[in-house]
């Protein structure tokens, strides 16, 4: 034990001497730093935005003058995608989903203004964003810190001399490891305090679930990334004759983890399997509402169906006599049906972006940044399931509001008539304010099994590498 | 002298072509370079075939306009077809027009924005912004990623591959202890290393150049008029981005340090250009350009009269679209046929010219950051380039732009081809349809002057770094 804590310290010492990683440590902190002001700020704004557009447009529904029920459902409202705290370390997709929708009678329309779109071409090569700095830059910083630690002790030859001072392959590789740890969680954990303090702050404010809870997830994820990455380099260091090599290795396969596999594995996912286009969606939905889903009787049996079920329910011979307006009835049976066949084809395109994805999800054997980056995400609530999960509290939302509206023209109005009758506030009002919550945190970790499972994979391999190599080598004893 | 270049050279090619790991790596990147050219291809054709199915739609849609003409009205559905085809106020909202963003042949090579942004609408004469804000389907993961295309090989991939092959020139001679023999020639070390260096130019920047024309070969045909200056720009732009990073790495081998410390400098200044400047760029402009999206999201409402069957209210809406636009203006008495479709027409209008100064706000302030971005270029080749490659194959912001403009102008003639008639009361004819308007990429954007100023920018940093590189080389040995 005593050895281990001299080899830690000396480790720390000849780390702390050395200018690169010292230059290095203070960009990273200073990105980090930067990275951390320009999300608040971004956050701040996005945040002031969607409340007061939230606040107009509720304000718009509620002093909308009286008109037909189903009209006031086709001027419907509008929703905007709030962000989450989290999204100002990591802002994950939310610059390529949308941030607002229009919600209607009768259409379920596509999210509008990505914020990608409102930039130049740069926007492709990604933000700066604490998530950013630590899945990138700080597996840099750890190779810089790592790359020799076995090579320089055998170019000098003071590897052997440690050796023969009774100290295990084992020991020296525990210590390297030790030491490096200790170096980058000092970097960690002050970072992650603060986080944690700050969250605290914003627990029952921001729409985002177990707050606290997340940011401590977080903290422990990179915790895991850290250590595959010094245990990595360790490894590297110590089957490599020298420096060069083991510096050359770490940096390929920095690329290649980092930039050449979450590229590769994406654009394969999305060639392996594409998507429909909106209008190859839209004409499928529009085709399956007219002819029947499946089976199921076509529009025009269905209305018949609709017709014959509520006169022989209210024991009458025609429309005319039921104490009724069967035009609400008839177009909230028709804002049903289609809703059933906008679920299936969603799911399905659903079911498209989730086998896309898990090209790049199983791609976490090969990168462990591909499992941090998407966990990362999934616990900021910047992913896509995210993104799904608004899409469908979304629905959700506009299916009540036009329900409300079709069922109060059925209730309140005659056969017949459409513009004659006029709902008012007091029907406005019973449609709640919108309102987002995202998903559990429980759920999040059910999305990324996968991932989870590649990231214990690298580290009891690159474990068991490192035993197993330092097992070969035995101490010189004098 | 001649002689002895040669057989420096000779020597290189012969530790080259011993050396599987550089030879792998060549054919690696040859291998992905091939790969991202027919990526971009299928990418770009199955947005081409969705081009094809709408335009099969749109001219079979008109081909049963035109033909409702031919045949003698004798059954209901005959008649339905002719009053589709013939009454401008049916016409007016349900004849749907296509505006397809035309997709450069070398567009596959740089996609750029074309994935973020729809490349086509179906448009009729409702409101345009209820039509133009809703984005295609996308998985947002692949946008976030981007795309595996030619571009991404040569600015991402090529620089690895030069600092690869060119970060132990001189270094390595000094730590084999080879210098001290080299000393002893003629030539002097400085030359030596050039030669090397010189010998990776040509073979890596071939390589580049031979995928470049691969990809332009298979992606359109380079004599044609229009591709003739992309083909310039890729081919330069190729050429000036190597010679960039050949001339970075001269600069580092000049200064003659350890090739542990040129690998680990080479790489920082790698991360630093394609990561980091993009990245704190893109940030900054978020902050120093804020765009709030949030008002614009509420101009796609879907807006309907209050009461179709108020003839007071249609006149008043009426009167209002004539005050904004007198091109239709009839007296008050010679409305009243199809009262409510005159209405609606002027409703959308009066909508669109209500809300136009909003969106070009908007559209400037997107401009705004584009102008920004491009004046910063100047800091990063590697955004620099980017912006070139997606200029020679329209994928940049500016033309997605141009797009736009040209809809707002076609979307005007949709309205005043039907406008016109519905307003006068005229019906539309057979010989009405060989006029219907067409779709035309208006102001089609100069590729000239700036592009090859950009080009200069990277020529003028290559020769610095590529000239300081030779006196730092030449310095310590004279």
């Amino acid at each position: 034990m005593k050895v281990l804590k001299l080899l830690i310290k000396k480790e720390i010492k000849i780390a702390l001497r050395q200018r690169l990683i010292r230059i290095m440590a203070i960009i990273i902190i200073l990105l980090l730093s930067t990275a951390l002001w320009a999300g608040y700020i971004t956050y701040k704004q996005q945040q002031e935005n969607v409340r007061l557009a939230q606040e107009q447009r509720r304000s718009e529904w509620l002093h909308q003058i009286d008109k037909n029920p189903h009209t006031a459902a086709h001027y419907g409202t509008f929703v905007f995608k709030p962000k989450t705290l989290l999204s100002l370390f990591d802002f994950g997709l939310d610059t390529f989903t949308g941030t607002s929708k229009y919600l209607e009678a009768h259409y379920q329309h596509e999210f509008m203004f990505r914020p990608a779109q409102e930039y130049s071409s740069t926007i492709r090569f990604g933000q700066l964003s604490a998530a950013l700095v630590f899945q990138l830059l700080i597996p840099l910083l750890i190779i810089f810190l790592s790359f020799n630690s076995f090579t320089s002790e055998k170019e000098n030859g003071t590897l052997r001399l440690l050796m023969s001072q009774h100290v295990s392959y084992s020991t020296i590789a525990t210590g390297k490891i030790m030491a490096n740890l200790l170096i980058l969680f000092s970097l960690l954990i002050p970072f992650f305090t603060l986080a944690l303090i700050f969250s605290g702050s914003y627990a029952n404010t921001d729409v985002i679930q177990n707050l606290s809870f997340r940011v401590l997830l977080l903290l422990a994820l990179y915790v895991l990334y850290i250590i595959i990455f010094v245990t990595l380099s360790v490894w590297v260091s110590m089957l490599s004759k020298t420096s060069r090599n083991s510096l050359l290795v770490l940096l390929s396969v920095w690329v290649l983890f980092t930039v050449i596999v979450p590229k590769a594995s994406t654009n394969i996912g999305t060639q392996t399997t594409p998507l429909p286009s909106l209008k190859a969606f839209r004409s499928a939905i529009a085709d399956d509402i007219k002819n029947g889903l499946d089976g199921d009787l076509s529009a025009p049996e269905r209305r018949k169906e609709l017709e014959k079920t509520y006169l022989e329910k209210y024991k009458k011979d025609s429309l005319h006599q039921l104490p009724l307006n069967f035009l609400g009835i008839s177009l909230q049976a028709g804002e049903d049906y289609a809703g059933k066949v906008y679920d299936y084809h969603w799911r399905k395109l659903e079911q498209t972006i989730e086998k896309q994805n898990s090209i790049s999800s199983w791609a976490s054997f090969i990168s462990p940044y591909i499992a941090i980056r998407n966990l990362s995400m999934g616990l900021s609530s910047t992913d896509v399931n995210a993104y799904f999960h608004f899409h469908k509290h979304t629905e959700t939302y506009r299916r009540n509001l036009v329900k409300k509206m079709n069922m109060d023209l059925a209730e309140n109005s005659r056969n017949g008539e459409f513009f004659e009758y006029k709902a008012d506030e007091n029907l406005w009002k019973t449609i709640t304010p919108f309102t987002y919550t995202t998903t559990s945190v429980k759920r999040v970790i059910t999305y990324y099994f996968i991932e989870i499972i590649a990231i214990i994979t690298w580290i009891l391999l690159l474990l068991l590498a490192i035993y197993s190599y330092s097992k070969k080598i035995k101490p010189i004893y004098a | 002298m001649l002689s002895v270049f040669k057989i420096i050279i000779k020597n290189e090619w012969l530790l080259f072509v011993r050396n599987r790991f550089q030879i792998g790596l060549l054919v690696g990147v040859l291998v992905l370079g091939i790969a991202s050219v027919f990526n971009g291809i299928l990418l770009v054709n199955s947005q081409k075939e969705t081009i094809d199915d709408i335009s099969k739609i749109e001219s079979k849609e008109f081909q049963e306009y035109e033909e409702a003409f031919k045949n003698e009205v004798t059954n209901s559905e005959q008649k339905r077809r002719y009053v589709n085809a013939s009454n401008p106020a049916f016409a007016w909202h349900r004849h749907t027009y296509n505006a397809i963003f035309s997709i450069h042949d070398y567009a596959p090579l740089s996609i750029g924005q074309l994935d973020l942004n729809p490349f086509y609408y179906r448009l009729t004469g409702m409101s345009l912004y209820y039509q133009i804000f809703e984005n295609d389907l996308a998985n947002p993961l692949k946008l976030f990623v981007g795309n595996f295309d030619l571009s991404f090989v040569i600015i991402y991939l090529f620089p690895l591959l030069i600092i690869t092959f060119t970060y132990s020139l001189y270094a390595q001679e000094k730590e084999q202890g080879i210098l001290p023999m080299l000393k002893l020639q003629t030539l002097g070390v400085d030359r030596i290393v050039i030669s090397q260096w010189a010998f990776y130019f040509i073979l890596i920047t071939a390589l580049a150049l031979g995928v470049t024309l691969l990809g332009l070969l298979c992606s359109g045909n380079i004599l044609k008029a229009d591709n003739q200056f992309p083909v310039f720009i890729w081919c330069v732009g190729v050429l000036m981005y190597c010679s960039f990073w050949f001339g970075v790495m001269l600069f580092i081998i000049g200064l003659k340090m350890s090739s542990a410390f040129n690998a680990i400098i080479s790489l920082g200044i790698w991360l630093v250009l394609l990561i980091v400047i993009p990245a704190i760029l893109n940030i900054l402009v978020t902050i120093q350009y804020p765009i709030d999206n949030t008002p614009l999201a509420t101009i796609s409402r879907r807006n309907s009269m209050d009461n179709e069957n108020d003839p007071n209210e249609a006149h008043q809406i009426i009167q209002d679209f004539f005050t904004h636009d007198p091109r239709y203006y009839r007296p008050k008495d010679s409305l009243s046929n199809d009262l409510a479709a005159k209405a609606y027409a002027g409703l959308t209008s009066l909508q669109d010219i209500h809300n136009t100064s909003h969106v070009e706000t908007y559209r400037h302030q997107v401009h705004q950051r584009d102008l920004w971005t491009k004046k910063m270029n100047w800091i990063s080749p590697a955004i620099n380039i980017q912006e070139l490659f997606n200029q020679a194959g329209h994928t940049d912001v500016c033309s997605y732009q141009h797009f736009q403009k040209s809809i707002k102008i076609f979307h005007d003639q949709i309205t005043a081809f039907y406008f016109e008639k519905l307003f006068w009361d005229k019906s539309i004819t057979q010989s009405d349809y060989k006029n219907r308007p067409q779709f035309q990429l208006i102001g089609k954007k100069n590729l000239g002057s700036n592009l090859v100023m950009d080009l200069g920018k990277i020529l003028i940093t290559s020769v610095l770094f590529m000239i300081i590189g030779w006196l730092f080389l030449r310095r310590k040995h004279t």
